[in-house]
């Protein structure tokens, strides 16, 4: 069952959809009481504060997940895929943390990075930035910034993707599911950063 | 990017130009693949994204290029990517080339094609274990390192994952020549025999100094194939009839490959035979060729 909710044509939402965004809700909600009960709050990292935008979008997370998943038509891994990627890229940039400012612009871009990175046939980042509601200029920036910001890990091994598609199919049938440890909500130290963006792969 | 002095151009591809560079430092010869990003409505090409997101998981292995750094650099309002690479002198279309032309035409001597093709079966399987799928492989994307006799597997743009599961599977892969017969006929859930097929028409043309099968549209190509091994049958290939592509196609008897490729011993027509063999699921896979007959003479301590 868990393989074919997976490749399926159905347009109809798979569930691990809504633990997705309800997961994202809450580390939102989280960050955004945390940073409000924090007068010191540090400005987040240079390339992380791309993701932010000036006034908190009027859709809410579950609606704008629900709006990505039936126009993007891709195959349902990606969403997957996706999550996996925010928590890669939160795992990298320890300080950085979701709040309701940036989880919009993380989420689209996130999911086209999955899609392009997995799926043979897809939709181009014009198409993704109306589906999205930000400019087609700022979503190509947002994926470089994504990608950089990942440093360009994106391949996903059979038992990561196992581990994680269960983790968002499991948590759909429990009443209060916790939130997964990799999605660091907490406030910390301003990373470096730097302007220029480069990789050195270290093998 | 004012790091290196550009040298001269070696290639050239769909979204930009390959050049032969070096460090104004160290003096590291490296290749510099650069991507113009301002196809817009694209954003980030498809096949760089894929190219250097496969490669830094396998660039550990000595038979895949070394992608040593990846910079995105805005100047005067235009966009770049440069993937930064290890520079090898040569790729293997040219290599066979330059055995073909001139006064000192002659054959590949055939001790450098065992060792060309263990290493490329390294390469291959080295992907094919970390659940990547090359989609590419012919001479073009395969670098040589002349003097050392080192051969890498290059060019990861068509690349793809296959162990999570996907709704769609492109036909688009591989120039025609070096094209599995089951993506030929519309199989949409290939898997790691495509590559091996490549692989075995690479064999055949480093033997032959010329490609195995060169068609000119999917159907010549099909025809090429069926010419030479025979059209395929229930018999031999369970499953074929029911392909997409599959039609009543004129009935081929399969050729003898040991006289069609008279340079090649008894044990290379055997490996090439199971790597041309036309059930997916029966073709030899890169790592059982390692282990096949073909190179017991390699002294395989050097590798
Ligand atoms: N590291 C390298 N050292 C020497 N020559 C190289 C190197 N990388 C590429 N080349 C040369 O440039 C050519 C084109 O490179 P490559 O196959 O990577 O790009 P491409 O074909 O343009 O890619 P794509 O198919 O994604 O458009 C190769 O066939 C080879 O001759
Ligand atoms: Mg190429």
């Amino acid at each position: 069952m868990a393989e074919t909710s997976m490749v399926s044509d159905d347009d109809t939402v798979p569930h691990f959809i809504y633990t997705f965004s309800s997961l994202l809700q809450r580390v939102a909600d989280c960050n955004d009481a945390l940073s409000v009960a924090n007068c010191h709050r540090l400005p987040p990292p240079a390339a992380a504060s791309a993701f932010s935008a000036v006034a908190k979008p009027e859709i809410s997370i579950p609606c704008y997940l629900e709006r990505i998943f039936h126009f993007a038509r891709c195959s349902h891994s990606c969403f997957v895929v996706a999550y996996i990627y925010l928590n890669r890229f939160l795992r990298l940039h320890p300080t950085f943390c979701i709040d309701s400012l940036n989880v919009h612009r993380l989420l689209i871009t996130a999911v086209l990075t999955a899609v392009k990175f997995m799926d043979d046939r897809y939709y181009n980042n014009a198409y993704f930035a109306k589906v999205g509601g930000i400019s087609l200029t700022e979503l190509n920036y947002l994926e470089v910034d994504f990608l950089f910001g990942l440093r360009f890990r994106l391949n996903v091994t059979p038992t990561v993707f196992e581990s994680y598609r269960s983790i968002l199919e499991r948590e759909s049938n429990i009443v209060s599911p916790r939130i997964p440890p990799r999605l660091n909500f907490l406030l910390g130290e301003e990373e470096s950063s730097s302007s220029c963006k480069q990789m050195e792969i270290i093998v | 990017m004012e790091k290196y002095d550009k040298l001269e151009k070696v290639g050239e591809g769909t979204y930009g130009k390959v050049y032969k560079a070096q460090d104004k430092v160290t003096g590291q010869l490296v290749a510099l693949k650069k991507t113009r990003l301002e196809m817009d409505e694209e954003g980030i090409p498809p096949t760089t994204l894929r190219e250097i997101s496969l490669l830094q998981m396998l660039s550990q292995s000595i038979y895949v290029v070394r992608l040593l750094g990846v910079e995105h650099v805005e100047k005067n309002g235009k966009r770049l990517l440069y993937l930064v690479f290890e520079y090898l002198d040569t790729d293997l279309k040219k290599y066979v080339d330059s055995y073909k032309k001139g006064p000192n035409s002659r054959p590949l001597p055939s001790r450098l094609i065992q060792s060309f093709l263990y290493q490329l079966c390294k390469g291959v399987a080295h992907c094919h274990s970390h659940g990547v799928l090359h989609r590419d492989l012919k001479p073009q994307n395969l670098l040589v390192d002349k003097d050392k006799g080192i051969l890498k597997v290059a060019d990861l743009g068509l690349g793809r994952a296959f162990t999570v599961p996907l709704k769609s599977y492109t036909h688009e892969i591989v120039t025609l020549w070096y094209r599995a017969p089951e993506v030929l006929l519309g199989s949409t859930h290939y898997s790691v025999g495509v590559d091996i097929w490549s692989v075995g028409c690479i064999f055949a043309e480093m033997v032959r100094r010329q490609p195995l099968f060169a068609g000119d549209s999917e159907l010549q190509q099909l025809l090429h194939i069926f010419r030479f091994l025979g059209t395929p049958t229930e018999a031999k290939w369970p499953g074929v009839s029911s392909l997409r592509d599959w039609h009543d196609y004129p009935q081929w008897k399969p050729q003898s490959l040991s006289q069609a490729l008279p340079n090649l011993d008894s044990e290379g027509v055997d490996l090439l035979s199971k790597m041309l063999e036309y059930c997916p699921s029966n073709r030899i896979s890169a790592k059982e060729a390692l282990d096949h007959p073909y190179f017991n003479g390699l002294d395989k301590s050097q590798f």
